[in-house]
């Protein structure tokens, strides 16, 4: 087998040196995002400015940002934030919590995944926005709704995430805790919290950006306050400027909520980082 | 306190749906005496591993009775080190942390652990592996980190369940004789699956030989090579006899 290897595989293994971390290719390519939004910034200036589109359409980036000052000195846009991202991280707390409880005890006593199945599948397969209007009027319209809708939301990528992530806990490593005679809580303490660690951790990242959603949601129905009502209200008086600020507000906030969990991630699974241990 | 492992027609059944019972071992019986080591080899499948969950408290027989010290075996004993093929670490866990873990659950205090572990990582060749992570050791390392933690107890007897197994030749050759210099220190009662014939007959003081399933004792035989044993006993010709025993047997089967 060996020998018949093409003489261009071997010319590939050569070439496959490792790469010093200044060499021009990687500096180069840690700036590729950056363009990218550059580029975007320069063609919707140019299609501004060359009116393409009406303005009431797409306003120029300067209009933009003229708006987004102007709500940021008068406060404005900081009573908004607040009224969305309370009810973002108090649903995301809610949502999690009653997730991995109900996830833990899925995993534990399968029957209770056949009592509760149906319910889960209705719900799952309902688009939050439909039954959105229900919460509201059950709820009212100030934060409670925004906070339920961003629970439901949440709840049920992280009650799959759980649910997996302890199921796949080693069946070697059952065996060993119960040969060392743990506990119950020993075993879900040093076992199956650890071992569940990496999938729920990638349920918190798409949970962070699916709370947002449906807070958001929860305010287009009927809210006197937050990102979402001041979308609604803006499109309302045409005021296109303003749109933009909060929905790119909300593309912010979203990745800040999302960069947050991943280096919560990044924490929590520090023994995933580490490379070819070097004695001393 | 030293142990005695026993069975007395000990037998598995498992039920598959929709097919019956599958016989999976025995009836066996059998008696380990304290501090002796005892290799258990058979064609595969034919429940050497069973026997050892039966014998670690992990499973409970269909019929028969498995026993320690004459008592009837109801649960895991914590004077009872179980090891297999798999190292089975933590990876969240530095090698120190996993093989402190049976002390931790027996709520010893970190200080203590760390005493413990300390002083048992160089017999392992591992001092300068301790804050390592599973993901950085080779197979080799992993499963000394694996016996490190069944030894850190302290225990009484071990079930060594293809300890060496997934280990390639030259790794396990060492491996087995640092577990002989171990077991002539400690005196623990062993009893050790092996797919190896010269491996059981150069670490053993009997070979039980399993038919194929559901496995029975068709041989039991005693190794008479004199101790401390040596890598170089392998080309004595008492050795070549023994393991030429052990090859017949085992193709009676």
């Amino acid at each position: 087998m060996a020998q018949e290897k093409p003489l261009t595989s071997a010319i590939s293994y050569t070439v496959a040196k490792p790469v010093p971390s200044w060499h021009l290719g990687l500096v180069l390519r840690r700036f590729v995002p950056w363009i990218t939004v550059l580029v975007v910034l320069i063609v919707w200036q140019a299609i501004t400015m060359l009116q393409l589109i009406q303005p009431f359409l797409i306003p120029a980036p300067g209009d933009v940002l003229n708006e987004a000052i102007l709500v940021l000195q008068n406060g404005t846009l900081w009573v908004h934030i607040q009224a969305t991202m309370g009810p973002v991280f108090a649903g995301l707390g809610v949502g999690i919590s009653l997730a991995v409880a109900l996830g833990y005890c899925i995993a534990r006593f399968p029957l209770l995944e056949d009592i509760l199945s149906p319910l889960i599948i209705a719900l799952q397969s309902t688009p939050v926005v439909a039954y959105a209007p229900l919460l509201v009027i059950w709820f009212g319209s100030g934060p409670n709704s925004k906070i339920i809708t961003s629970a439901l939301i949440v709840f049920f990528p992280m009650l799959l995430n759980t649910v997996a992530g302890l199921r796949n806990v080693p069946p070697g490593l059952r065996d060993l805790m119960r040969s060392l005679r743990a506990t119950p809580w020993q075993t879900f303490t040093r076992l199956e919290v650890p071992a569940a660690m990496p999938v729920l951790m990638s349920g918190l990242k798409i949970s962070a950006t699916l709370a947002v959603i449906g807070a958001v949601v929860g305010e287009f129905i009927s809210a006197n306050a937050g990102l979402g009502f001041l979308i609604n209200l803006a499109r309302s008086q045409y005021d296109t400027p303003l749109v933009f600020v909060a929905v790119l507000t909300l593309t912010v906030l979203a990745r800040l909520l999302y960069s947050l969990a991943a280096w919560l991630e990044y924490r929590a699974l520090y023994w995933q980082r580490h490379g070819r241990y070097l004695p001393k | 306190m030293s142990i005695i492992f026993g069975a007395q027609d000990a037998t598995v059944d498992y039920s598959v749906d929709g097919w019956g019972h599958l016989p999976a071992l025995g009836p066996v019986s059998f008696q380990i005496e304290a501090g002796q080591f005892v290799c258990l080899v058979g064609p595969s499948g034919c429940g050497k591993s069973t026997l050892v969950r039966l014998l670690a408290g992990l499973q409970a027989p269909s019929a028969g009775l498995v026993t320690i010290n004459n008592e009837p075996i109801t649960q895991p004993s914590v004077q009872v080190g179980l090891m297999s093929q798999e190292a089975n670490l933590m990876p969240w866990r530095s090698v120190i942390e996993n093989i402190a873990l049976p002390l931790e659950l027996a709520g010893m205090s970190s200080s203590e652990r760390g005493h413990a572990v300390n002083s048992i990582l160089p017999r392992l060749g591992l001092e300068e592996f301790g804050n390592a992570f599973p993901g950085e050791l080779s197979g080799g390392m992993a499963q000394r980190v694996a016996l490190g933690r069944v030894l850190v107890a302290s225990p009484d007897a071990l079930l060594l369940d293809e300890p060496f197994g997934a280990l390639d030749a030259m790794t396990r050759e060492r491996m087995g004789m640092d577990l002989l210099a171990l077991w002539t220190d400690l005196r623990p009662t062993v009893l050790m699956v092996t797919h190896s014939i010269s491996e059981a007959v150069l670490l053993a003081d009997r070979v039980l030989i399993l038919s194929p399933r559901p496995g029975r004792i068709i041989a039991d035989l005693h190794i008479d090579l004199l101790r401390p044993r040596q890598l170089s006993d392998t080309h004595s010709l008492r050795f070549g006899e023994l393991a030429r025993q052990v090859r017949e047997r085992i193709q009676q089967s």
